[in-house]
C-alpha cells in the first residue's frame, strides 16, 4: 500500500527503496549480469516514477514494479546478441512468472540469508568478499590465492549450496 | 556446516552466474531450464541467491572489518543517476531521494562518459605522452609533396601533448633529422614551427590540429573534448572495468563501418575525479598515413605557464612569423 504523503517524491522514494531489493532480485534472476541489472534498475526507477501517478494503492508496490521490470527485461533480452543464458522468449516468460512469485517472500529470505552467513568460516567469507564486494573474476581470485580456477569455483559453489540449504531449512517452501 | 546436496543444474547455474561457463554449458543449462518447472525454480533459487549476495556485498556484509568497509565507502566511485536526479529535482525530497538512489544505483557507461567530458571541458592543464602501439609495416605517404617530408601522423611515438581547454594544445615531436617540431593552438589561432625555421600561424584554431588523422569529419585525437562528445553519437559505449580503484575504463566501439575514426577507443579515467588518464585508439583511419593504434597517457596535471599555448612562448622574440590567410 502506498503510504499517505502529500509529497509524491517522498512517497515514491519510500516505496521504491523498500521494494528495491526484491525488484533487483527479480531483474537479476532474469538478466544474470550485475552491471546490466544496475542499468536496468535505473531505467526501472525512471519508468515507475513517470507512471507513479497511475499507481493503484490497492496493489502491492513490488508487484506493480515487477510489471515494469518484466517488460524492461524482455526489451533488454531482445537487444542482446549474446545473453548469459540463451533462453527463448517463451521460457523467459515462464521464468519471469516464477521469479515474480519468488519475490513475494524476498524479505524473509534475505533475513534468513543474513543468519546463514554467520555460519560461514573465515575462508568462505573471504571468497564472498573477493567475488561480490570487490567484484573480482574467479580467475583473479585463483591467481591471488595461488589456486586453480576450478578450485575457486568449487569453493564458491560449495558456499552457494550451503547457503541455499540453510535458507531452505529456515523457509521450507524454497531456498531464496 | 554439512556438505550440501547438489544437482547438475546447480553446477551449470553456478558456472553461468560466475561467468565461467562455456557455450555448451550455457546451452545445456538453457535446455534444462526450459524442460520443467522444478528446474526453473531451482535455477531461480541459484540466481536469486547470487543477486542477494551482490546486494549484501554492497552493504559491506563480507568486509573483513568495519574499518575496511568504511574505507571502501570512502573510496567508492561517485554513483550518478543523472536522469533520475533530473526527474526528481523540484521536490523538497530531493536530498533524500538523491542520496538514496545515487548510493544504491551505480553509474551507467554514458553517464560516466558525460562526467569525463565535463572534466575535460574545464580549463585544466594536462600533459600527455603519446605512444604508438601498432605502426604500419611501411609508413606510407612520406613522399607526398603536399604533406611535406615529415607527415605529422608518422612521427607520433614518444611525442608530448599539452592541453588546457578546447582548441588549446601543444604537440611536440622529434623528427628523424634531429629537429623538434611544435604544433599548437591557443584557442584563437593555431601555429606550427620546426627547428629554428619560421613560425606559421593561422587564424583558424583547428588548422594545424587537422593535420593529424582528421579527414572528412573524422575524429581528430587532438581535440579530445570534441572527440569525446562525438563518441556518444557515433560509438557504442560500454564499461570495460569499473571495479578497479586505480582507473575505471570505458570501451567505445564504432557503430558503423561507414563512419570514420578509430574502430575502437578505450578510455581510462580516475574513479573520483573523472580526469582522463589514458586513451587508446585502435585501428585508426589511415587516409593521412600514421599508425594503426596509439595510446595517449596522462603524465601530469601540473599548471603550465599562462602563455604556454601561444607560439611566442616557444621561440625567441625575433623569430620570423608567417601568417596564413
Amino acid at each position: 500500500m502506498k503510504e499517505p504523503s502529500s509529497d509524491p517524491h517522498l512517497a515514491f522514494t519510500r516505496q521504491f527503496v523498500t521494494a528495491l531489493p526484491a525488484l533487483h532480485g527479480f531483474v537479476f534472476s532474469l538478466v544474470h549480469d550485475t552491471h546490466a541489472t544496475d542499468d536496468l534498475m535505473q531505467d526501472l526507477a525512471e519508468r515507475m516514477w513517470l507512471k507513479f501517478a497511475d499507481y493503484d494503492e490497492s496493489r502491492p508496490f513490488v508487484a506493480w514494479g515487477i510489471g515494469f521490470a518484466r517488460l524492461l527485461v524482455m526489451e533488454w533480452r531482445r537487444k542482446q546478441r549474446r545473453a548469459p543464458l540463451p533462453l527463448d522468449e517463451a521460457t523467459l516468460e515462464l521464468l519471469a512468472e516464477e521469479a515474480a512469485e519468488q519475490c513475494q517472500g524476498y524479505d524473509e529470505r534475505i533475513d534468513a540469508l543474513r543468519k546463514c552467513l554467520g555460519q560461514l568460516n573465515d575462508r568462505q567469507r573471504a571468497v564472498l568478499h573477493l567475488r561480490y564486494q570487490e567484484e573480482r573474476p574467479v580467475k583473479s581470485i585463483a591467481q591471488q590465492w595461488n589456486r586453480t580456477q576450478m578450485a575457486v569455483y568449487k569453493m564458491l559453489k560449495h558456499v552457494h549450496l550451503t547457503l541455499l540449504d540453510c535458507i531452505s531449512q529456515s523457509h521450507p517452501r524454497t531456498a531464496p | 556446516m554439512n556438505s550440501p546436496q547438489h544437482s547438475p543444474l546447480d553446477d551449470l547455474a553456478t558456472k553461468v552466474l560466475l561467468d565461467i561457463a562455456d557455450d555448451a554449458e550455457r546451452e545445456e543449462l538453457a535446455r534444462l531450464v526450459a524442460a520443467s518447472p522444478e528446474s526453473r525454480r531451482r535455477f531461480l533459487d541459484n540466481a536469486m541467491l547470487h543477486g542477494m549476495l551482490v546486494r549484501e556485498a554492497r552493504a559491506g556484509s563480507f568486509a573483513p572489518s568495519k574499518g575496511e568497509f568504511f574505507r571502501n565507502l570512502e573510496n567508492a566511485p561517485a554513483r550518478g543517476a543523472r536522469r533520475l536526479r533530473h526527474l526528481l529535482l523540484p521536490a523538497a525530497a530531493l536530498v533524500i531521494i538523491s542520496f538514496l538512489l545515487l548510493f544504491l544505483l551505480p553509474m551507467k557507461a554514458n553517464a560516466a562518459l558525460d562526467r569525463v567530458i565535463d572534466v575535460m571541458s574545464q580549463a585544466r592543464d594536462r600533459t600527455y605522452r603519446i605512444e604508438v602501439i601498432e605502426a604500419p609495416q611501411e609508413p606510407r605517404d612520406s613522399s607526398r609533396p603536399d604533406r611535406g617530408r615529415f607527415p605529422v601522423g608518422n612521427f607520433l611515438d614518444g611525442a608530448a601533448l599539452w592541453m588546457r581547454g578546447p582548441h588549446e594544445f601543444v604537440l611536440s615531436q622529434d623528427l628523424p633529422n634531429g629537429q623538434k617540431r611544435l604544433i599548437g593552438a591557443d584557442g584563437k589561432e593555431s601555429w606550427s614551427m620546426r627547428g629554428g625555421e619560421e613560425v606559421r600561424v593561422s587564424p583558424d584554431p583547428a588548422r594545424f590540429g587537422r593535420a593529424i588523422f582528421a579527414k572528412n569529419g573524422e575524429i581528430a585525437f587532438l581535440d579530445l573534448r570534441t572527440q569525446l562528445e562525438e563518441l556518444k553519437r557515433l560509438y557504442q559505449i560500454e564499461w570495460l572495468d569499473r571495479t578497479s580503484s586505480a582507473s575505471h575504463k570505458l570501451i567505445a566501439t564504432r557503430r558503423s563501418a561507414d563512419q570514420g575514426g578509430a574502430r575502437e577507443i578505450e578510455l581510462w579515467f580516475h574513479p573520483q575525479t573523472g580526469v582522463l588518464e589514458k586513451m587508446i585508439l585502435r585501428q585508426l583511419p589511415r587516409g593521412n598515413g600514421g599508425p594503426h593504434s596509439i595510446a595517449i597517457t596522462l603524465v601530469s596535471t601540473e599548471a603550465l605557464p599562462a602563455d604556454f599555448f601561444r607560439h611566442q612562448h616557444h621561440h625567441e622574440p625575433d623569430r620570423t612569423v608567417l601568417p596564413e590567410p
